[in-house]
């Protein structure tokens, strides 16, 4: 044993070095999303490029927000993802609550079509949706972008099982001699005990309507209704190559993610881990 | 007969709550995804542009798709470019970043969350992005290749880069989940199978192939399943970056679809080339998990 051992210090050199060239891969493009945002619609164009701004152009986001309404967006995106959010918690919880605890007919049968539901490509319920949600004149509407959600899908139901499933029954069944009956069960037992796995799924449901984009593209057509991608998305259409504007919308959107993101970020990896492996 | 009625009654009183609490759950599952998914497999025998009344053709939109349509296999040759780009390229980084993570270090739980970041980005976001330092002329990319002193690339304005330069933002995006997944995977091979091939004097190299390799199956095969359904379906990549173009070099299948379908109004063509897509996706996943089973592991995918 020697204190200073050359191939220990060469590998741990290593390490470090890959890391740091990883951030730097990682971040960079970042770090130069917010730098273009910033520059003059001449400086943008500068070639070489500049690492910094000459001169730091905040009104570009002032511009922006003249340009597109990238707070309705903001707000609609508010509305649309917590609404659903709220949704599947009740709706899926309540479902992996009957497939973890209740017996009943069809229980097995019902739970593979689930599982075999989430084998769908989403191109193919989305050509018929669209003609339902037309049908039903829902098209354009905050309606198209909450119903279909708001009562969850198979795999909020598939993540409620799994976690129930892994509950001592002890605790229920303990309940239901005091007389509890299984709604209160629910509530009172059940809910609590599963406190991490709806956070886990809370922050998917949010994550998944507000980066969604085909849905929103087919299904909204005016600027009113609009989410903050499609917004970004059209606004690239009006400003192709004004690349110091795009790039002050694009961080626009992407505040909002990366806040939300350094709160929820032990739930959203945490909750890859375990859907990752048992799902 | 009022022996069966009762029988029915209390069957209701027994299983009727467990049913209530399904209820809104498997109601919307019916509504807005069984039924459209039957709508769509009857849409895809007609021809219907929405505007005037469906007509039944039987099996032509699937017989044209095959026979007569250029773009059908032209889109569906460039969307399995993609996955044969994004899917092997996404494992292996996915699993050497995970190995790299695989330590007990200061400040690793940052890295971890640092790397995740472009992960949790709308795919929107990150083509914008991705576009503007793709520039050929005066985007990030070129300037960091001509100060290395290498030959500037048209990364989205040539046929031959466009498709590959989608793909490798793609990794970038999703490496760090594929990271993350590894990761788990990797944190539950016990030590002791380690400790046993040191003692055999296995290398490290070694010690990969015959004890982490295997024992990560399990990863390998959700990774490499969830990626290839997610790359058969991409769609946004594209749209934003560079609508399909240069010509039709970046036209993948998902665009076709959506073309057909809002471009075209052709809503029975649409519809059956969406099943033509599901059926390629499940015969590709039941390859992987013929491929991974004969590997060795058992795979205890529920």
């Amino acid at each position: 044993m020697t204190h200073f051992n050359p191939t220990r210090l060469l590998k741990k050199a290593f390490v470090f070095l890959s890391m740091a060239v990883i951030l730097v891969v990682v971040l960079l493009p970042f770090y130069w999303t917010v730098i273009s945002s910033l520059k003059t619609s001449g400086g943008i164009f500068v070639y070489p490029p500049k690492w910094l701004p000459d001169r730091w152009v905040w009104s570009n986001y002032v511009d922006v927000f003249k340009a597109a309404p990238f707070g309705r967006y903001f707000l609609n995106t508010v509305f649309y993802s917590v609404s659903v959010m709220i949704g599947q918690l009740v709706s899926c919880s309540l479902a992996g609550f009957a497939f973890a605890r209740l017996k009943f007919p069809g229980r097995n049968k019902l739970f593979l079509l689930y599982l075999a539901t989430m084998m769908i490509p989403t191109q193919v319920t989305q050509v018929p949706m669209y003609v339902l949600m037309r049908n039903y004149g829902w098209l354009d509407t905050w309606m198209v972008m909450i119903i279909p959600g708001l009562f969850g899908g198979p795999f909020g139901t598939f993540l409620m099982r799994q976690f129930m499933m892994t509950i001592p029954r002890d605790l229920d069944e303990a309940a239901l001699i005091d007389g509890a009956n299984l709604f209160t069960i629910y509530t009172k037992v059940m809910l609590p005990l599963t406190k991490p796995v709806l956070s886990v799924l809370g922050v998917f449901s949010l994550m998944q309507v507000w980066n969604d984009f085909m849905w929103p593209l087919i299904m909204l057509s005016s600027q009113k209704t609009f989410t903050l991608t499609l917004g970004l998305y059209s606004f690239q259409g009006q400003y192709y190559t004004d690349w110091n504007l795009l790039m002050a919308a694009a961080t626009l959107v992407m505040i909002p993610v990366l806040l939300a993101f350094a709160f929820a970020q032990r739930y959203i990896i945490e909750g890859i881990t375990v859907t990752g492996m048992k799902g | 007969m009022k022996h069966r009625s009762k029988q029915f009654l209390r069957a209701i009183k027994k299983h009727g709550p467990a049913y209530l609490f399904l209820l809104p759950n498997f109601g919307g599952l019916i509504a807005f995804t069984i039924y459209p998914i039957l709508f769509a497999f009857f849409m895809s025998f007609t021809d219907w542009n929405l505007f005037s009344p469906a007509q039944w053709v039987g099996l032509a939109n699937y017989k044209d798709l095959f026979t007569w349509d250029p773009f059908f296999w032209k889109t569906m040759g460039k969307t399995l470019y993609y996955v044969v780009l994004t899917v092997p390229g996404g494992i292996v980084i996915g699993l050497m970043l995970a190995l790299l993570m695989n330590r007990a270090m200061r400040g690793i739980t940052i890295f971890r969350s640092a790397v995740f970041i472009p992960q949790v980005m709308s795919l929107v976001t990150v083509s914008v992005i991705w576009r503007w330092l793709y520039n050929t002329d005066i985007g990030l990319f070129n300037y960091i290749l001509s100060v290395v002193g290498l030959p500037t690339v048209d990364w989205l304005t040539s046929e031959a880069m466009v498709m590959p330069s989608i793909a490798i933002m793609s990794i970038w995006k999703g490496m760090g989940y594929n990271a993350v997944i590894f990761l788990a995977g990797l944190k539950a091979i016990p030590s002791v199978y380690y400790e046993a091939a040191r003692i055999d004097g296995a290398s490290n190299w070694r010690m990969f192939w015959s004890v982490t390799l295997p024992l990560i199956t399990p990863s390998l095969f959700f990774i490499g399943v969830m990626s290839s359904i997610g790359a058969f379906q991409v769609f946004a990549e594209p749209f934003v970056m560079t609508n399909g173009g240069p010509g039709d070099a970046s036209r993948v299948y998902g665009m076709y679809i959506y073309q057909n379908a809002f471009r075209f109004f052709d809503m029975g063509y649409a519809s059956a080339m969406s099943y033509v897509l599901f059926v390629v996706i499940l015969i590709f996943t039941i390859i992987q998990l013929r491929v991974t089973k004969s590997g060795g592991e058992d795979i205890s995918f529920m």
